[in-house]
């Protein structure tokens, strides 16, 4: 106990060091005022005494400086023997360091990856004054969470004693466009004017919005990104009050942002909601379109405020029964992350925290082999005098050099992991809070690791090896020591729980990757090659009427047709599986029964050459015609799947249709949806969309003529016969031609499109992945050095075996037997664990579920298989060690 | 004759055996300790307070010795050093040690004169 003792008072010291001083100090006094007395008692003067007692005591500062370096020296020197004396056995065992090592510095390396990422998204630094302040009120609706509406929003803004300031912002991407610069689509928001002093982020430079600018019908202004400003506008010293133009209307810029600035994501101009055109979406309070923030009161908890603001909304539910019945108002800290990704998060950093402790589980087995092969040298230690708790720290210190070693290697290998992260995260547009980056959080975290696994790894087999009778170790006459019932369990033990968290880990990484594989090797339906996208948007002001937004389209198909450069091309309204507009369905000659709800189709609006810019041809039936879409004239096109749900036994053309805007959830209506339609054409299957279930993808799906679809967002489409930058160069020719004011936005090929429904599979997957190899890698060499100990360890009975009869391969048997009853015990506990994890990805599988065999089955069998690989070494060295000792039997 | 001459330089690392050995009558202060060494070497062994206060706090630090403060007989405050078991078991192996290096230097230097 004396070490614990003495290590207690040295991390004691430095608070310590003013008493010991000062007891220091009394002790000298003591000292002085004894000798004084006594040689008065012998007959000196009091005066003469002092003087010669302290004469004699000699220099007291240097007695002072000498004992204050008993205080420290021989803690340091013996840390210092211990460093040394480790460094030394770790030299010795050169491979058995490198081995433990390697595994640990994978593991430090995958966690704080991991760590990063989720410190990143989970845990962002907001550039703002207090952000734990912060909170954001949602609604919490029978249907799930959603935003909330502007007149619920107001009460909120005067009811609340909690929250010192609201504010409401809507995010909407506006059209940027001055006359000498090229018009450009950037991210917009529309905000109460008190949205800056609720989040404590002043302008750099220029005023704040003020009390007016809520007002509708004052001067418009804007608040603009640092980033903007230096990127369009080359820093222009003179950009306050210079106007921009914004939807096509002049707005004058009133600040500029600090840099790094762009709040809530990746905004680069900020609007007093005033100005908001699409008045539709402040009307209602079931319009809930605005994202609410707030700042705490001075003194109030979140607690409180979220106590109130359910008040507020239990409120609004009893006075608004028609829109607010069952809505709840909710209040959360600001950005405390959304669950679906905490859940998924929580898995990574929860299963690489399970490679962890793989890896601890591996070297605290290999430590604890290798410290009874030194029970001899500990016991000889113990007998010569040392302590035994000298013993164990000495033990101590060497996991801890370990862990060092594997630290910084493994903050080498993180610092390669986050720029992978950032390379991989590079084209996710993420917002300006999240950052992937090394800095003292993560390195905190590193050092933590490599203590607490210096505790997990190292405690155990250094309490172990003080436990051994030394008795017993001294008189086994030098061969090492057996090791005793509980030596065995722990290492069984150990063994156990790395197969079972190895399955875990790999079986969350397979239906990662099941998922994307799912997602990528989804039937497109048409060839994707050479088919470039890309989106305009029409400003509310001049096209809120559906016949100039027609107008407009019609004299953009007819340019783009006539430019030679361009291939076939067609406006639409969703890209190809870029999913649809929800309808509820009612076919002519077939009344709805009261009460039954409609079926739900998907509709979108396609222009005349659609079909043909796809490459597709249509089955039967004729694509849509200059005359589709006007009145007298409405019709419609269905894929082939409909066609077989609705009309499985008549010929679907001639037949007529109604789609009706769902009554619930947001209304697309265009003009002609109360309609009947009549089918012209069938339409081979393209699937909906990527992201939804496999069966929704075969959807029953309606084209509609884009005229009479026409919104103010439209997808144009272009099948590609010239180089991309030629066509889309002239694409952007034509639309300047036909409008100076309009950019052309998002010009991807229907590739790189597509690819925004993978890319976050694709990332989580191959984290997934990477953590799988690495769990598997080291629960592989686990149960190797656990089965090599092992059979050294049982030599000599396995000897007595074959010399009572027992054949070789009768012992190989019994060897590995046992692995596979600890396989089997780790692949029962593995299988809980991962069907666990499943449910906490569910909402990130796509074509698989939790419950999958496919996934389970495969990832049991490559464990076992790798296992049993494992083993197979030493078990067959089993039986030839065996007959050996058989037949020295000593 | 005086006595300083005939006083010997307490030799390195055998004060720590006999700061030990006067503890083992009980717990004693630094003072008093220097006192009992110098007493009963019949003041042969003069012991340094600049080498006293070191010693006690590295014994200490080593943990075989412990200290409390209490009363001296005198009514004042001093620090009281008392043997730990450890330094019980530190006492027996330096005295030892110390025995046998003794003995040793005795009959080394009796087989010189011999020769």
């Amino acid at each position: 106990m004396s070490f614990l003792r003495r290590l207690w008072r040295f991390m004691r010291l430095p608070f310590d060091w003013k008493r010991r001083e000062s007891d220091l100090e009394e002790e000298i006094r003591f000292h002085i005022a004894q000798e004084t007395e006594e040689l008065v008692a012998r007959g000196m003067g009091p005066r003469e005494a002092a003087l010669a007692a302290r004469r004699d005591f000699g220099n007291v500062t240097r007695v002072r400086a000498e004992v204050r370096d008993t205080w420290l020296r021989p803690s340091l020197r013996d840390v210092g023997q211990d460093v040394r004396f480790g460094l030394r056995m770790l030299a010795r065992d050169r491979r058995l360091t490198v081995a433990a090592a390697t595994g640990l510095a994978l593991a430090i390396a995958a966690n704080t990856t991991a760590f990063t990422l989720v410190n990143g998204i989970l845990l962002p630094d907001l550039p703002f004054l207090e952000p734990e302040k912060l909170v954001e009120v949602r609604t919490e609706t029978p249907r799930g969470q959603r935003r909330m509406s502007e007149p619920d929003f107001e009460d909120l803004r005067l009811t609340t004693r909690t929250m010192s300031g609201v504010a409401a912002l809507l995010e909407a991407p506006v059209n940027l466009s001055d006359t000498d610069l090229e018009a450009e689509r950037i991210t917009g928001v529309y905000a109460t004017a008190n949205l800056f002093a609720v989040l404590g982020q002043p302008p750099a430079r220029g005023r704040n919005f003020g009390p007016d600018d809520d007002l509708v019908g004052s001067a418009s202004v804007a608040a603009i990104s640092h980033r903007l400003w230096q990127r369009r506008y080359s820093g222009d010293p003179d950009i306050l009050g210079r106007a921009i133009r914004i939807n096509g209307e002049n707005v004058a810029v009133l600040a500029v942002m600090p840099q790094g600035m762009r709040f809530p994501d990746n905004s680069d101009v900020w609007l007093p909601r005033s100005q908001l055109v699409a008045r539709e979406l402040r009307e209602g309070r079931h319009r809930r379109a605005f994202r609410v923030v707030g700042r705490l009161a001075k003194g109030t908890s979140v607690e409180e405020a979220r106590a109130e603001v359910r008040n507020i909304g239990d409120q609004l539910a009893l006075e608004h029964p028609e829109t607010n019945a069952q809505h709840v108002l909710s209040l959360s800290r600001y950005l405390s992350g959304d669950r679906n990704s905490a859940f998924l998060l929580a898995s990574i950093q929860g299963s690489v925290g399970f490679v962890l402790l793989i890896a601890c589980a591996n070297v605290a087995n290999l430590l604890l082999a290798r410290a009874l092969g030194r029970s001899r040298e500990v016991a000889v230690r113990t007998s010569l005098g040392a302590s035994r708790w000298r013993v164990v720290r000495q033990l101590l210190v060497e996991s801890l050099l370990l862990a060092c070693l594997a630290g910084t290697a493994g903050l080498g290998l993180a610092i390669a992991g986050v720029r992978w992260l950032q390379s991989m995260t590079a084209s996710f547009g993420m917002p300006f809070w999240m950052e992937f980056s090394i800095d003292h959080v993560e390195l905190l975290f590193v050092a933590v690791l490599c203590l607490t696994t210096t505790l997990v790894f190292g405690l155990a087999p250094a309490l172990h090896v003080v436990r051994v009778d030394f008795h017993d170790a001294l008189k086994s006459g030098g061969r090492g020591l057996s090791g005793g019932r509980g030596e065995r369990r722990w290492a069984r033990a150990l063994l156990v729980t790395e197969l079972a968290l190895t399955l875990v880990v790999i079986s969350g990484a397979g239906m990662m990757m099941r998922s994307f594989l799912t997602l990528y090797g989804t039937e497109r339906g048409l060839d994707t090659s050479q088919l470039l996208t890309m989106q305009v948007y029409l400003p509310p002001t001049r096209y809120a009427e559906l016949d100039a937004r027609v107008a407009f389209f019609r004299g953009l198909q007819e340019r783009l047709d006539a430019s030679h450069e361009i291939g076939a091309s067609s406006l639409a309204t969703e890209a190809p599986l870029g999913g649809g507009s929800e309808y509820e369905l009612s076919l002519a000659g077939r009344a709805p029964i009261d009460g039954e709800a409609l079926e739900v189709v998907h509709a979108v609006g396609v222009g005349d050459r659609y079909f043909e810019t796809l490459g597709l041809s249509l089955l039967r039936g004729r694509s849509f015609e200059e005359a589709d879409g006007t009145p007298g004239q409405r019709t419609a096109i269905v894929n082939q799947r409909f066609a077989s749900v609705y009309f499985p036994d008549a010929d679907p053309l001639g037949k007529r249709l109604q789609l009706l805007p769902r009554r619930r959830g947001p209304l697309h209506s265009g003009e002609a949806s109360s309609d009947w339609l009549t089918i012209v054409g069938i339409a081979p299957d393209v699937p909906l969309s990527f992201s939804e279930s496999v069966e929704s993808r075969q959807s029953p799906m309606v084209y509609l003529p884009h005229r009479a679809e026409a919104q103010r967002f439209a997808m144009l489409l272009v099948r590609m016969t010239k180089d991309r930058p030629l066509v889309a160069a002239s694409v952007r020719e034509v639309l300047h031609q036909l409008e100076p004011d309009l950019p052309l936005y998002n010009v991807r090929s229907m590739d790189e499109r597509l690819e925004h429904n993978w890319e976050e599979y694709e990332l989580f997957g191959s984290l997934f992945a990477a953590f799988g190899i690495i769990a598997l890698v080291l629960s592989t060499v686990g149960v190797y050095a656990v089965t090599a100990h092992s059979v050294n360890r049982r030599v000599p009975e396995l000897g007595v075996r074959i010399a009572l009869g027992a054949s070789p391969n009768g012992v190989r048997w019994l060897v590995l037997r046992s692995v596979i009853n600890h396989l089997t015990v780790g692949l029962a506990f593995g299988i809980a664990g991962a069907l666990g994890l499943g449910r906490l990805l569910q909402h990130w599988l796509v074509g698989t579920s939790p419950n999958d065999l496919t996934t389970l089955v495969p990832a049991a069998l490559v464990l076992s298989a790798l296992a049993i690989v494992a083993c197979l070494g030493p078990t067959s060295r089993a039986g030839a060690a065996a007959t050996l000792a058989a037949l020295r039997a000593d | 004759m005086d006595i300083s001459e005939s006083r010997i330089e307490i030799l390195r690392g055998t004060l720590d055996l006999l700061i030990l050995r006067t503890l083992l009558f009980g717990p004693s202060h630094g003072h008093a300790i220097a006192q009992h060494i110098r007493a009963v070497s019949d003041d042969v062994l003069q012991v340094e307070t600049g080498s006293l206060y070191p010693a006690l706090h590295r014994l200490e630090q080593r943990g075989w010795l412990s200290s409390d403060w209490r009363h001296s007989d005198k009514g004042k405050r001093a620090k009281y050093y008392r043997l730990t078991r450890a330094g019980h078991r530190q006492l027996v192996v330096e005295q030892s040690r110390w025995e046998q290096l003794t003995e040793a230097m005795a009959r080394v230097l009796a087989s010189e004169m011999r020769s």
